[in-house]
């Protein structure tokens, strides 16, 4: 597949949130408060480190000693470490930017997100390029999504719904329906 | 059995915490037992060997140490169903690793509680609920997009046993692939939650 072609399946209808189901317990969580590009930022530089270092330990270290298997713990080590130097370089040097970085690091740990772009650039055995652009894309398509829930959570609260469907249920079939727009028929 | 009874307020909301790894492979009856029963296993174990270890940690390695040991888990179960079921191993593809991040989220909606028994109750009781609510919505979505519900088809390979129950005989409806989409999940989910909601608040007056 062209880069192109990878770059923009990423962002609209191969969406990792619409479609592979990441990162949906972080979009709930926002309120048309957060700051989204704050978080999309971070994602996506976050993402795109944690690529390049899962991508040339699969392939220099992983493959040829055949210890697939243990992906996956080292994987997640891998993201817990990157996250944890991220808000140690965050709170040093950047202090002003970001104030309260300890509300959104467990979500960007918890959020899914980074872990499955990795994960699915292994299964689709994309090479370095492919996956940079892959993870690129991926974020560019979560922050996306990220501005359309938290801007619409703040009317969906005020407009009148049945009172058992108000919060969380009303969110969902919304996701829903966006997700039938952004939808490519094989 | 009244020491089981139901302690949490909303089971379905259970699936939601995990709504990742369950929603994403649960396009089967048989999928949804198969994972059931994987975060059954993982959620029991890495809670008691947490609960053991936790007093001896600093706090500031108690995240880290609570997501390796979870992967750990989550590593014994791939290797188990990549051994004896390849195909359930495949069509899982990328959803089991990330159970080990998952678990996390479900692991906040239990009480802080320092004994052995309290905690392993606590684990069973989500880990069965989740089971149900689970195999729920995956026959719901199977029968939605497939017209059958396959009780055991991929783990013939142990028990040697298959049965798939066809629901509706002649229909020209049932078998599309629109429902297969992750579209119709969401709102399958939404629509069920608050059902359950209306069901849970009927007494309630305005």
């Amino acid at each position: 597949m062209s880069l192109f072609s990878i770059f923009v399946t990423s962002i609209l209808t191969g969406n990792i949130v619409l479609f592979s189901y990441l990162g949906v317990t972080s979009l709930v969580k926002s309120n048309n408060k957060t700051d989204v590009l704050r978080i999309g930022t971070s994602t996506l530089l976050l993402s795109l480190i944690t690529t390049v270092v899962s991508y040339l330990l699969n392939t220099y270290i992983l493959i040829p000693l055949n210890i697939e298997f243990i992906s996956t713990i080292l994987f997640v080590l891998l993201i817990v470490s990157l996250v944890e130097l991220f808000k140690y370089i965050i709170t040093k040097y950047y202090k002003k930017l970001y104030s309260n970085i300890e509300n959104e690091y467990l979500l960007l740990i918890t959020n899914c997100a980074i872990f499955g772009v990795v994960l699915l650039n292994i299964n689709n055995s994309y090479s370095l390029v492919e996956s940079i652009i892959y993870s690129i894309g991926s974020s560019i398509g979560f922050t996306l999504l990220l501005y359309i829930i938290s801007n619409l959570k703040a009317r969906l609260d005020k407009s009148p719904i049945i009172k058992s469907f108000k919060g969380l249920p009303i969110l969902l079939i919304t996701l829903g329906i966006i997700a039938m727009i952004f939808i490519r028929y094989n | 059995m009244k020491k089981f009874a139901l302690s949490i307020e909303n089971p379905l909301l259970i699936l939601f915490l995990v709504i990742t790894s369950a929603i994403a492979v649960s396009t089967t009856l048989e999928n949804s037992l198969v994972m059931g029963i994987s975060v059954l296993f993982i959620f029991l174990f890495s809670n008691i060997v947490i609960s053991l270890i936790l007093k001896f940690i600093s706090d500031k390695f108690k995240l880290l140490v609570h997501l390796l040991i979870a992967s750990i888990f989550v590593t014994i179960v791939e290797l188990v169903l990549k051994e004896y079921i390849y195909t359930i191993y495949t069509s899982f593809g990328i959803y089991l690793p990330l159970l080990s991040l998952c678990c996390l989220e479900l692991d906040r909606t239990t009480s802080k509680s320092e004994e052995l028994w309290p905690i392993i109750k606590r684990s069973l009781v989500l880990g069965i609920y989740f089971i149900i609510v689970l195999s729920l919505f995956g026959t719901i979505r199977e029968i939605l997009w497939n017209n059958t519900i396959t009780v055991m088809n991929k783990t013939s390979s142990i028990t040697g046993y298959r049965e798939i129950i066809k629901v509706f005989p002649k229909n020209e409806v049932f078998p599309n692939s629109f429902f297969a989409t992750p579209a119709i999940a969401f709102i399958l989910l939404g629509i069920m939650l608050g059902l359950y909601n209306a069901f849970r608040n009927r007494g309630e007056s305005k």
